[in-house]
């Protein structure tokens, strides 16, 4: 009886065990890819409120500083011309480093095994 | 139906014993078994090594590829790019890196998997309507981690009795182990073992069977309840803190055992209140931190429409910039406050007034506000806006009224063009009173209404309520704002709001404050200070006795602890009441205050009886908490110890003499030495007033009571029935922490005569209260006396007994210059037989040892006829005689 049960048991935690190390590789590009595709949306969204881009696209046309006369309202818009062009860059670094790291998950493993393969192979 | 916790429990046929919450039915079922348990913490065990090998590995990599960039350092320095091509170099190195990445992965998978498996609570099912099919909740589903361990404690518990039923006991005993549970119970200062050894003896007791131990209801509706309170305060999972209350109000022998340990249910749930406090204030930190870095450093708004100002800034303090900083503190439990502000500025009103006393919060408020505005967790029309606090003392300083006027005016205007800014003003009332072109000038406040009124700016101010009816109720300014009340908190609300303080108090003291040090600091500001608000005297009183624990622990390394005997010192330093007095370390001596009294006392065994009971009750707090400790009216001839009793009283029952507050009512026989008595509006102080402010805790002699003004009797009329007096500012002044004693010498002749006709004390009472006081008082103040205590004449024998205590008093004085003094029974007998006169007391025996003994002494001691180590004799004949000591 005891036996039975210990086997049992023991069976139950290889079974948790193995399922662990073969769900790893499916949880990586399922659950695991959105967790980390979530987690670079937010920091985007932080990014772009920290930049205050969109604030300044849908101001584009408001005077700064309160200058409410024509020459104020077109040196403005200049200046906010340039504003979004340079925030827009900033952000599109931003960007361009997210998708980055989101493209390094999906190919690490991918990259891991071919160089693996590679060092195997050349033993 | 059943009740606990507000819920409503039902048997169901399908899900068993549960309640509806929420539109669901919620129930808790777990089916345990040993071997289930066992087999859980292997696996947990397993999931554990798992881990730990992995980081291991993991670790192995990153090692074996530095120690590869170690070993080709030369050839990589040459060309660095190499370094990111390692994995083209064939090497074991390399490729056991390679491999362990492998784990480096892994171990992201598990922190995220176990992240994730931390949130127990779903909160998007809990914050829509259930489908049919989601209308049943188990709330089983949602326990962390360590209640699991205290359920599978309570069962193993249970199983190992051998009992059937998983009581309400069992679990309280299986969450003692629990690591949040101990902390709780040291904050409460309770001794753990004890109480385990306790619950065991109980649990021990019942009967025992061999059927596998299922939950018992009273279990499983804490359970439920318990999830319900953690969905409500928005936690990840189920905790074991949210079931310790629960137990407390749902097994009577549990809270009884727990009461005899002075924990009520009220205590344990401020201290649980002060676990979920300090984790909200973490995670709020973190969350506002990330908020924080959003939010405009400067003046500008985001879209930069806003115009400079640098009037305003000059002569303001950027609130909002104060709070990005986190240079303020965090506002605890005063959003209802801060709704009824942001509510009445939507509803367009301009200006909003904060009134409260003083040390009420206001500030904490407008902090809490700013902190909002900082997180942008406000209505639109206060989104990326600035809190601006106008520093009135810098506006005036150095001004005249009207370059005052014009700063302000520029600061409004400023505002006003700006839009993008809100000001505060702290005590508006300094705006009050300043106008520009003498009377009919315009006032500095008047500009402020005017434009609130024209709902150019938005301005929140805060005032203190005496300030508020004086000056600004009625005004144009106090027409324009709404005013919001910022109330005293009630004990627990300020018990939790003192909470909040705490880890910041342990932190720069490094001092562990107990839970009944903080209730403690509650109870006695709220009693000692009585001229000071909730929270901010609690928290000013808690500071001072965390720094008397810290003075202390200094002293002796060991003593890391603030308790609630530091608290009694702290107030004890802040109002000179006398700290033992606080503490309950003096039962037995008020037990045995008789034989005290009677140690400087002699005879007049029924007053001191009378005062020593009435003291007695007032210390167990029988008494009725609005009024004095004791108020007494002694009556008697002269001489025959009313103000030594008096005196005694103070000494005893305060400590000292000194606190006693003598007033000769002789020098009050006028109408207008009320004055003297309480001070008047012009501000000059009055003598008792004054001196039970300083001192509440204070024993009060009327010294003849009888020859005092009719009015100023009056006066003591409302002191000893309310136990407070209202001084000539309006103040007022509370006496129940005083003991008042009235003296008279009123049917002293009478006294005399009955005494004599050995006529019943309680007798001569009456006559005297019927016959005689009441043609010089007012019956009404007679009957407000606690006690009316009548002393009697002195006897002969008192007279001896009196007379051997002053020679003692004497004897102890000549001790100090070396000198001992011996009396003869015979010698003493005849200076008291000399120094007794019925009628005078014992006046005449002071006076007669003087002259037959001091004096003499003095003499001696001048003519150099006693030195040290001789001994002066009283003979029997009551001669003063010296027994010179030998030569050495």
């Amino acid at each position: 009886m005891l036996k039975s049960h210990f086997l049992i048991s023991a069976l139950q935690v290889l079974a948790r065990f193995l399922g662990n190390i073969i769900f790893f590789p499916l949880w990586w590009y399922s659950v695991g890819f959105v967790r980390f595709a979530t987690k670079i949306l937010l920091f985007w969204r932080d990014e772009q409120r920290s930049l205050g881009l969109m604030v300044w696209v849908r101001n584009i046309f408001v005077p700064m500083y309160g200058q409410n006369e024509l020459a104020g309202r077109l040196i403005s818009f200049v200046m906010r011309v340039v504003q979004i062009l340079a925030r827009g860059l900033m952000m599109l670094f931003w960007v361009v480093i997210g998708l980055v790291l989101m493209v390094i998950w999906l190919t690490l493993p991918l990259a891991l095994m071919l160089a693996t393969a590679f060092q195997l192979l050349a033993f | 139906m059943e009740k606990v916790a507000g819920l409503e429990f039902e048997n169901r046929s399908d899900h068993g014993y549960g309640a509806w919450w929420r539109n669901r039915f919620i129930y808790w079922q777990k089916s345990l078994s040993r071997s289930s348990i066992a087999l859980f913490k292997l696996q947990r065990r397993v999931d554990r090594a798992l881990d730990i090998v992995a980081f291991l590995v993991a670790l192995a990599g990153w090692l074996s590829l530095a120690l590869w960039i170690f070993l080709n350092q030369s050839h990589l320095l040459s060309d660095p790019i190499r370094i990111l091509l390692f994995w083209e170099n064939i090497h074991p190195l390399i490729l056991f890196f390679l491999l362990s990445v492998w784990f480096d992965l892994f171990l992201i998978y598990r922190r995220s998997e176990n992240a994730f498996s931390a949130k127990k609570i779903n909160y998007r099912y809990w914050h829509r309507e259930p489908k049919n099919n989601e209308a049943v909740f188990n709330a089983a589903n949602t326990q962390g981690r360590d209640l699991e361990q205290v359920l599978f404690s309570s069962f193993l518990l249970a199983a190992k009795l051998k009992q059937s039923e998983i009581s309400v006991m069992h679990l309280f005993r299986a969450l003692l182990a629990d690591q949040q549970v101990q902390n709780v119970f040291i904050r409460l200062g309770v001794e753990a073992t004890s109480l385990i050894a306790k619950l065991e003896r109980h649990l021990a007791g019942s009967t025992a069977t061999t059927r596998r131990p299922g939950f018992s209801e009273a279990v499983q509706s804490i359970f439920i309840a318990a999830t319900i309170d953690a969905i409500s305060r928005g936690q990840q999972s189920t905790e074991p803190v949210n079931v310790l209350s629960l137990c407390y109000r749902q097994d009577k022998l549990l809270s009884e055992i727990l009461y005899d340990l002075e924990i009520d249910a009220d205590k344990i749930d401020n201290v649980c209140e002060w676990f979920h406090i300090n984790r909200q204030l973490s995670s709020r930190h973190q969350a506002y931190r990330r908020s924080a870095a959003l939010k405009p450093g400067g003046g500008m708004d985001r879209a930069y429409t806003a115009v400079a100002t640098p009037t305003l800034d000059h002569f303001s303090y950027d609130l909002t910039l104060a709070a990005k900083y986190g240079r303020l503190d965090l506002c605890v439990g005063r959003q209802t406050e801060i709704n009824s502000i942001l509510e009445i500025m939507a509803s367009g009103q301009s200006g909003v007034l904060l009134v409260g006393a003083s040390g009420t919060g206001k500030t904490s408020v407008v902090n809490g506000l700013a902190q909002l505005m900082v997180e942008e967790r406000v209505p639109k029309f206060l989104q990326d806006k600035r809190l601006v606090e106008i520093d009135v003392s810098r506006l005036v300083s150095g001004a005249s009224p009207s370059v005052a006027e014009e700063r302000l005016l520029a600061c409004i205007s400023e505002t006003r063009r700006a839009g993008n800014i809100v000001l505060h003003i702290a005590n508006i009332e300094n705006l009050i009173g300043i106008s520009a072109g003498g009377t009919e000038g315009l006032d500095l406040s008047e500009v402020l209404a005017e434009a609130l009124g024209r709902r150019q700016v938005f301005c929140l101010a805060t005032i203190n309520t005496d300030n508020y009816a004086r000056a600004v109720e009625k005004t144009a300014l106090g027409e324009a704002m709404t005013t919001v009340g910022i109330q005293e908190p009630s004990h627990n609300q300020a018990i939790q709001m003192v909470e909040s303080k705490v880890s910041a108090l342990e932190g720069r003291y490094r001092i562990f404050i107990t839970y009944n040090a903080i209730e403690q600091a509650i109870l006695m500001s709220a009693r000692y200070l009585h001229d000071k608000f909730l929270p901010e005297k609690a928290i000013v009183l808690l500071q001072n006795a965390v720094i008397i624990a810290a003075k202390a622990f200094r002293r002796d390394p060991s003593q890391a602890v603030c308790t609630k005997e530091h608290v009694a010192l702290a107030i004890s330093e802040m109002t000179g009441v006398p700290a033992q007095k606080l503490t309950a370390s003096e039962g037995q001596k008020l037990l045995s205050l008789e034989s005290d009294i009677h140690q400087r006392m002699v005879g007049q065994e029924e007053a001191v009886a009378a005062v020593a009971a009435s003291l007695r009750r007032a210390r167990a707090e029988m008494k009725d908490v609005k009024r004095p400790i004791a108020s007494f009216l002694f009556l008697g001839p002269t001489g025959v110890g009313k103000t030594e009793l008096a005196k005694t009283v103070s000494q005893v029952y305060f400590g000292d003499e000194n606190y006693m507050v003598r007033l000769d009512m002789s020098e009050y026989q006028h109408a207008d030495s009320i004055r003297k008595m309480i001070g008047d509006i012009d501000g000059s102080r009055g003598y008792l007033t004054e001196a039970v402010r300083k001192k509440p805790f204070s024993l009060i002699l009327l010294d003849e009571i009888e020859k005092a003004h009719p009015d100023i009797l009056n006066l003591f009329l409302q002191l000893l029935d309310d136990g407070r007096l209202t001084d000539g500012q309006g103040r007022t002044i509370s006496f129940t922490e005083s003991i008042i004693i009235a003296t008279s010498n009123i049917g002293a002749l009478y006294i005399q005569e009955q005494i004599k006709a050995k006529t019943d004390l309680n007798l001569i009472k009456q006559e005297l209260i019927d016959n005689q006081l009441n043609k010089l008082m007012r019956p009404e103040l007679i009957n407000r006396f606690d006690g009316i205590i009548v002393f009697k004449p002195l006897t002969e024998e008192n007279i001896f007994r009196i007379a051997t205590l002053m020679l003692k008093g004497i004897k102890k004085r000549l001790a100090e210059k070396g000198v001992d003094l011996q009396a003869d029974r015979l010698g003493v007998a005849k200076l008291a037989k000399a120094g007794y006169d019925p009628k005078f007391g014992a006046r005449p025996l002071r006076r007669l040892l003087q002259e037959k003994v001091e004096d003499q002494i003095a003499n001696k001691i001048l003519a150099g006829e006693l030195k040290r180590r001789d001994t002066v004799i009283i003979d029997p004949k009551a001669e003063i005689g010296v027994l010179k000591a030998k030569e050495l």
